[in-house]
């Protein structure tokens, strides 16, 4: 299946551009795309994953403008939203 | 009862059936307090103080800088060196003397939060820092205050209102703040100048709408703005039961240390910025800070240290870390002319092994020239 990811914030500095997308076998979760994203994407890799392979805790995730859990399974045509946190003011 | 000047100072207000005469009459009364009289602060605080909000607190603990003037549209040139909360008060008064204005010329902290929110209903979050950010928030729950959230990052903003009793708060959506270093703030990463405006104008509406009781307030909405894609985007947000502020069972329910929750002072690189007015004033309550000058011995001869520092310029520091290996455990304040050169010395102290760090913001040469324009006032 066919996954739209943009990246906010830090993130997509850091990659150089906005939206990216992800081919990913049926049944896979939010958590298996950002880990394939960061394999993929290496620049991104540390800012995405922690050395042990789970996803950093303090990036927002939504799923078609949705919070929800990294084990949530992905469907074709989803648009995963991954933003760095920031505090500029 | 709205006087005769008031009636026609806001009778674009009293045209709106949703506003009218009962809408200005509690805008009048409103308790707003401004936390951050930066970019997001600044425009902020101009609308809500034509808008007629009747008790105005201004939280800062800086002073106004050259290059603030790009984006904090309260400030003129003249106001250069000056100290925010007065700079603003005094334009804000001259805007609209209908607002009594209230100024904390302090940085906000654990130990002051609560004596400076007690006397206000809504929080704009304006502030700079992941710390602060978690302070303001969880004050805000703690205390029963709405936050008014936003905040910058080159081209991008975000608005919400948090800490809401229908909704979230900051920590239900980050509930483990960014690893210290490792999001540039925007002295770092720049911003677009006209940015905080449309950022801290979506606060001021957000503010006027929960205190008017009008439309919909972003509550369980996070509101994302590009300004490059000239988009906005509402992203669903919901509370988090286990969120350890305000979920089902808290387990924060007190103020805590903000700087070591988030790193600061503590984690390689997450040495913190102050300026020398306030490293003077937290030199009053700690002895274990140990003043670093790392500029060349000629720069100090024409512009005086802090104090009684240590002398150790940038290019000798790796030869000559020896010298400060007794202060290993304490902070190592470093400062240089302008807050460069401090911020290598910090990283070449914290590859060493001295983890704990300020550095001058503006370095010393922005501390006299403080001086000199308040001498210049006649202060």
């Amino acid at each position: 299946m066919k996954i739209t990811i943009e990246l906010w914030g830090q993130l997509k500095q850091v990659a150089g551009e906005s939206c990216l997308s992800l081919e990913l076998p049926e049944g896979a979760t939010v958590q298996d795309a950002i880990r394939l994203l960061a394999s993929q994407a290496v620049s991104l890799a540390s800012s995405l994953v922690e050395e042990d392979g789970t996803c950093r805790p303090s990036n927002l995730v939504f799923v078609n403008d949705h919070q929800i859990l990294l084990s949530d399974p992905l469907q074709d045509g989803n648009t995963i939203t991954l933003m760095s946190p920031i505090a500029g003011g | 009862m709205l006087s005769k000047e008031q009636l026609n100072r806001y009778h674009r207000h009293l045209l709106l059936p949703e506003v009218g005469l009962d809408g200005q009459e509690k805008l009048l009364v409103a308790r707003v307090l401004v936390v951050g009289l930066g970019g997001l602060g600044c425009p902020a605080a101009l609308y809500l103080a034509a808008a007629g909000i009747g008790h105005l607190g201004l939280v800062d603990f800086d002073r106004v800088d050259e290059s603030n003037l790009q984006r904090q549209v309260l400030y003129t040139d003249e106001d250069v060196g000056r100290i925010k909360v007065e700079a603003a008060a005094q334009r804000l008064v001259a805007l609209n003397p209908d607002v009594q204005i209230e100024a904390f010329h302090e940085r906000l902290t654990a130990e002051n939060a609560e004596r400076i929110f007690t006397h206000y209903d809504y929080v704009l979050d304006g502030t700079d820092t992941f710390a602060s950010r978690y302070l303001v928030n969880d004050a805000c729950v703690l205390f029963g205050k709405i936050n008014v959230y936003g905040s910058l990052f080159r081209f991008e903003g975000q608005v919400s209102v948090f800490a809401h009793p229908a909704g979230p708060c900051y920590r239900c959506l980050f509930p483990v703040p960014p690893n210290p270093g490792e999001v540039p703030n925007c002295a770092e990463a720049g911003v677009l100048g006209v940015l905080p405006g449309q950022i801290g104008a979506t606060q001021a509406t957000e503010v006027l709408k929960l205190i008017l009781g009008m439309g919909e307030p972003l509550v369980n909405r996070l509101l994302l703005f590009d300004s490059l894609a000239m988009e906005w985007r509402s992203m669903r947000v919901a509370r988090n039961s286990a969120c350890p502020v305000c979920g089902d069972l808290p387990t924060i329910t007190g103020l805590v240390d903000y700087d070591e929750f988030c790193g600061n002072l503590m984690e390689p690189g997450g040495f913190v910025e102050m300026t020398a007015e306030e490293i003077l004033q937290l030199m009053e309550t700690r002895n274990d800070l140990l003043l670093l000058d790392v500029r060349e011995e000629v720069e100090t001869r024409a512009v005086p240290g802090l104090g009684k520092s240590t002398l150790i310029p940038l290019g000798q520091l790796p030869a000559r870390l020896g010298e400060l290996v007794a202060f290993r455990d304490k902070t190592i304040v470093a400062y240089c002319a302008a807050g460069i050169r401090s911020r290598k010395a910090l990283e070449i102290l914290d590859q060493n092994g001295f983890s704990k760090g300020i550095n001058m913001t503006g370095g010393i040469n922005r501390y006299h020239g403080n001086l000199q324009r308040e001498r210049s006032r006649g202060k």
